[in-house]
Parts: structure tokens; sequence; C-alpha cells
């Protein structure tokens, strides 16, 4: 019997239970597997206890971080999705899944953070908008330009000279991805059969997002609707497993398995975070005045409140006798 | 260049048979080339040979700074200079000759992510072992890669490339890794290999495809490339059937042609130790 463990992840949006296609493979695997994980949907990396998310909270071995890790611990605890499979089945899935680092994923990274039409309206106006003061000034960015980095190493530095070639390449061999993709599914409900394995969540989670943000620049989101079998596999994965609106923070009626208390936490907090700063604000301001005199209380004699601009030329004259 | 440019510019390539005097450019055999260039390389010549296409291997210092990629191996055919074995395929493809016409889509799309998981597995495994282990680094990386070159160049250049690669390695979440995990990885990287081939002669049908000339390329050098220590050979010796297809290729495409001039003979001089 497993304690439950905690699971860390970016805040929903457009539709989806995570933004982050990381966060989202290991929620996904979590609900195919039917694994007890209290999580927490937070909005900013501060929150989790290692500072990156996903992050994976256990009772034994700490907290991991790394997304193939989740899921070999989760493995180990016994709730594997790719127990049915055969050997062949599970060797295909390693190759899948390493096609999908290869091509898909860098393109994706490209398309939400890079191109600058998606990355201004878009995808920094939704971090902007979900991370909480002072963060959100400076970790979009932050983030912005850590994926900048790791694409030109991927990419080679040639990349960031001769945009327009590569773009055309790299997201032509990302929509063979795709394509490819697709006609390996083809008219199966899952990619193994009739049960999802963990190639199914990784798969769902870097189309999902693909599929559902409302981007301004969406040359490969529209290859990707072109491919129907796709969009309705994504679509029936959503409905079956995250059945309610999951585009919500303080979303109600959490799944069976996955006891989701962590969700409703962030609005009480932050209505307290905001009467608290206001008492603080008070506090310090009537600390201030009775401190330097501007306002003091003599006993019998009226109170002093409310007078404080007049009261400091008062002072004033006081001093000066 | 545009769409346009590169399709007028297959329109020219493929107007052209393949010369008599194609090359393929590496790096020096005997001093200077590492574990994952060599593998590369073997795999363009196995392609090549498995096409039919005749290619003579060039060996040259600076092979790495004459590739338009940056990458070894490269092939000049005609006016053309292609790298690195996608694009070659391709560019292969655009004169007519294909291994994987005759498989169907979903093959095809089997197809490409077994090479996909060649390259982010065993050529990644294969990069880490030579520039982020220190001993194999000290040992080997280093004294082979600036080889050619005069001190204090020499040493310039291997820490100027140790410390891209290690940036790279950091990028894609490998420098975390620990030399047994990353053993582990092509542990798993070869039994997947090894499920998908099972006992037929070639990873599709019975005739071989670029994916077989890839493996071939990978693991013939892990089998017989002497490093500092045997674990990453053992891995793959560890699957007999990968064993036997390794073998069976370099008999079927490689001896027939040994009285040619010696670039073809690459896998045999690879037997003696390439490093000693």
């Amino acid at each position: 019997m497993a304690a439950p463990m905690e699971l860390f992840c970016w805040a929903g949006g457009w539709g989806l239970p995570s933004v982050d296609p990381d966060c989202l493979a290991v929620l996904t695997y979590a609900r195919f597997t039917g694994a007890p994980l209290k999580v927490h949907r937070v909005s900013s990396p501060w929150r989790s206890p290692s500072g990156r998310l996903p992050a994976l909270k256990t009772r034994d071995e700490g907290t991991i971080s790394k997304t193939q890790q989740i899921i070999t611990h989760l493995r180990k605890q016994k709730y594997n999705a790719d127990f049915d499979l055969s050997a062949t089945q599970g060797a295909d899935t390693l190759a899948f899944v390493s096609l999908l680092e290869e091509k898909l994923l860098p393109v994706l990274i490209h398309t939400f953070w890079v191109d600058a039409k998606n990355y201004v309206e878009h995808t920094r106006k939704w971090y902007a908008e979900t991370i909480p003061f002072p963060l959100n000034f400076f970790l979009p960015n932050c983030m912005h330009k850590q994926h900048v980095e790791r694409l030109q190493l991927m990419w080679g530095d040639g990349y960031m000279e001769d945009e327009e070639k590569l773009e055309k390449e790299l997201y032509r061999d990302a929509r063979e991805c795709l394509t490819l993709l697709s006609q390996r599914l083809g008219s199966q409900k899952f990619f193994f059969g009739d049960s999802p394995a963990s190639l199914d969540a990784f798969v769902f989670s870097r189309l999902a997002p693909l599929l559902k943000a409302k981007l301004p620049n969406g040359k490969l989101q529209q290859h990707l609707k072109s491919l129907q079998n796709l969009c309705n596999y994504c679509t029936s994965i959503l409905s079956l497993y995250f059945p309610w609106d999951g585009g919500d923070l303080p979303t109600s009626a959490p799944r069976v398995g996955g006891a989701e208390g962590g969700d409703t936490e962030e609005d009480p907090h932050k209505r307290r975070n905001q009467l608290l700063s206001v008492l603080v604000g008070l506090a310090a301001m009537l600390g201030y005045a009775f401190l330097s005199g501007i306002v003091s209380i003599q006993r019998g004699a009226v109170g002093p409140a409310g007078r404080q601009p007049i009261a400091l030329e008062e002072e004033e004259e006081e001093e000066e006798e | 260049m545009s769409l346009v440019a590169e399709a007028f510019m297959n329109q020219l390539a493929a107007a052209e048979p393949w010369p008599e005097n194609a090359a393929l450019y590496q790096q020096l055999k005997e001093d200077q080339i590492l574990l994952s260039d060599n593998a590369s390389s073997l795999a363009v010549q196995a392609f090549l040979q498995m096409c039919n296409l005749p290619v003579r291997v060039v060996c040259r210092a600076n092979a790495e700074y004459m590739s338009p990629s940056g990458k070894v191996p490269f092939i000049h055919v005609g006016n053309q200079v292609v790298s690195e074995l996608g694009p070659i395929v391709q560019f292969v493809k655009a004169k007519g000759h294909s291994l994987s016409d005759g498989l169907d889509e979903v093959q095809k799309a089997e197809m490409k992510a077994y090479m996909e998981l060649v390259n982010n597995m065993l050529l990644t495994a294969e990069l880490y072992l030579q520039w982020c282990d220190d001993v194999t680094v000290e040992e080997i990386t280093h004294p082979r890669y600036g080889s050619p070159y005069p001190w204090p160049l020499n040493r310039i250049l291997a820490y100027q490339k140790q410390w891209e690669i290690r940036r790279k390695m950091k990028a894609i979440g490998w420098a975390g890794k620990s030399l047994e995990q990353v053993l582990e990885d092509v542990d798993q990287c070869c039994q997947a290999l090894s499920q998908r081939l099972g006992t037929q002669p070639y990873f599709f049908n019975k005739q071989p495809t670029e994916l077989d000339a890839l493996v071939f390329g990978h693991l013939f050098t892990i089998l017989t490339t002497q490093l500092t220590t045997d674990e990453l050979s053992e891995k793959v010796k560890n699957y007999g059937n990968l064993t036997a297809f390794c073998r069976r290729i370099e008999q079927q495409y490689f001896e027939g042609h040994d009285k040619d001039n010696s670039g073809t003979a690459a896998p045999r001089s690879a037997k003696r130790s390439l490093l000693r």
C-alpha cells in the first residue's frame, strides 16, 4: 500500500490539466495506472520542493524531478502501464519516444517559446498572468532564454543565423513525425490496442498543448488538425481521463484515484495574502506615525487619528518652542 | 535555401547519374578519428555499399571543418556536398536509389523511430563516453583529437570541443548521469534492437534498409574499438543476434571488396585495435 505521493506540476490552462508537456506526461501516466497521487497545481516552480517542475515527493526517496525517473519510480511502485506489452511493443515504445523527443519536442518548444509572435502574444502572456508577483516579471523571460539556449545547442549555432531554412527543415521533420504517428496509430484506440500504455502518455502530452492552445502562428497546429485520428485520440483521452475542464485552477470534483485537494488551496491563500499585505502596510504607516511623533496619544486629549498631515506642522511648532 | 531553390537543386541532382569519383571524407583513420565519428562514417559507407554505389574514402585531418554542417562524414558527389546520414539518404533517393521503397507506411514509421532511437541513445552514449568520462578523455580522446596539430593547438581544439559537447549534454539532461546509468541506457537500447531484429536477417523483410546500415555502423564500431574498459562492448555482446547481424553485414558488404582501395576495408582494419 503506497503512501500517497505528492506531485507538483504546472497549473492547467487552455482546456488542459497542465500546460507543460512534461508535467502532462506524468499526470496522464498516473491517471492511466490509477496511481494515488496528491496533485498540487502550482503556478511557479519556486513552490515545488526541488525548484523544478514536475516534481514527485515520495516518502522514501526524497524528491524526483525528471519525467523519466518519475515514471520509473511509479513503475517500481507497481503502477505499470506497460505490463501487458510484449517485448517487441516495449522496444517500439522506446523507439517512438526517441522519435518524439528528437523530432517533435524541439519544434514544439520552438513554436511555443521561440517563435516571436507566439511567444509574445500567447505563451508569455499566459505565464505572466499565472505566475504570482513579483516572479512574473522575470521568470517567463528566464525560461525563454533557457529554451533558446537549449535549442541552439541541439540544433547547432547555424540555427540562429539561417532561421528560415532551418525552420522549414525542422518544421518539415516535425510534420513528418506527426504523419508517422498518425499512420502508426491507424484506427486503433491506443497505440497498443485497447488499453493505454506509457507511449500513449508521452504522445498525448506532446500533442495536446499543440492541439488546444490558441496560437497566433499555428503552422504546425494546422498540420496536426488535419490528421483526424490524432485529434480524436487526444480528445478521447481528455474526456476519458480528465473529464472536468482541466483549465481552471479552483476546480471541482476530483477524479477517483487522484485526491487533488491541492487545487482549492490557491484561492484562500491569495485572499489571505492580499489581506495580510494591506494589514502590514497599515501597521507600518501607523507605527511610523507613532514613532516619529506625528501622531501621539495623550491621556484625556482628543484622539489624534486623521490629523496626520496637519499634525506635522503642529509638531514642528512644538519643537521650535 | 528557399523551397523553390531546393527543388531546383534536387532536380539537378536527380538528373546526373552517380559519378565514379564520389568521395567520402572523414578524419584520419589510424590516429585521429573517434568512436562516434567512426560509427557515423561506417554507417554511411554501409548504406552506400547496400545501394551499390561506389565511393572512395578520403581521410583528412580537417574533415570536420570542411563539412557543411560541421559533422562527419560528408560525401562529395559531382559538385554537391552532403553531410550526415539523413540528408545523404535523401540525396541518394533523389538520384533514384532507395532501400526503403518496399516498406509500407507503418514500417516506414517504425524504421524512422528506430533510427532516432539509435541516434538518441547509442550516439549520445558514445559521445558521453568519449567526452564526459574523465578517464577516457584523458587517455584516449584528447591525444587522438588533436594529434594532427602541433602544440598548443591540439590542446586548445580538444578543450573547445569538449566544452561544446558537455554543454550539449547538459542541455539534453545527460550531464547528471553516471557512467553506470549511461551503460544501462545502452543496454536498454540494445535490448530493444535485439527484440526488433529477432531471428530475421535484417530489420525489415529480407532486404537491408538504412536502419540496418546505421545499426551496423554503431554496433560494429563499438565491438571492435578498444577503450579503457570493455563494458560498452560487453553490453552489445550480450545479444547474440546483434553480433551475428554485424558479422553477416560485414561479410556480405565489406569482405567482397577487399581488393579495392583501403577505404572500404575500414571494418577490417578496425578489427585490430583502432586506438593503440
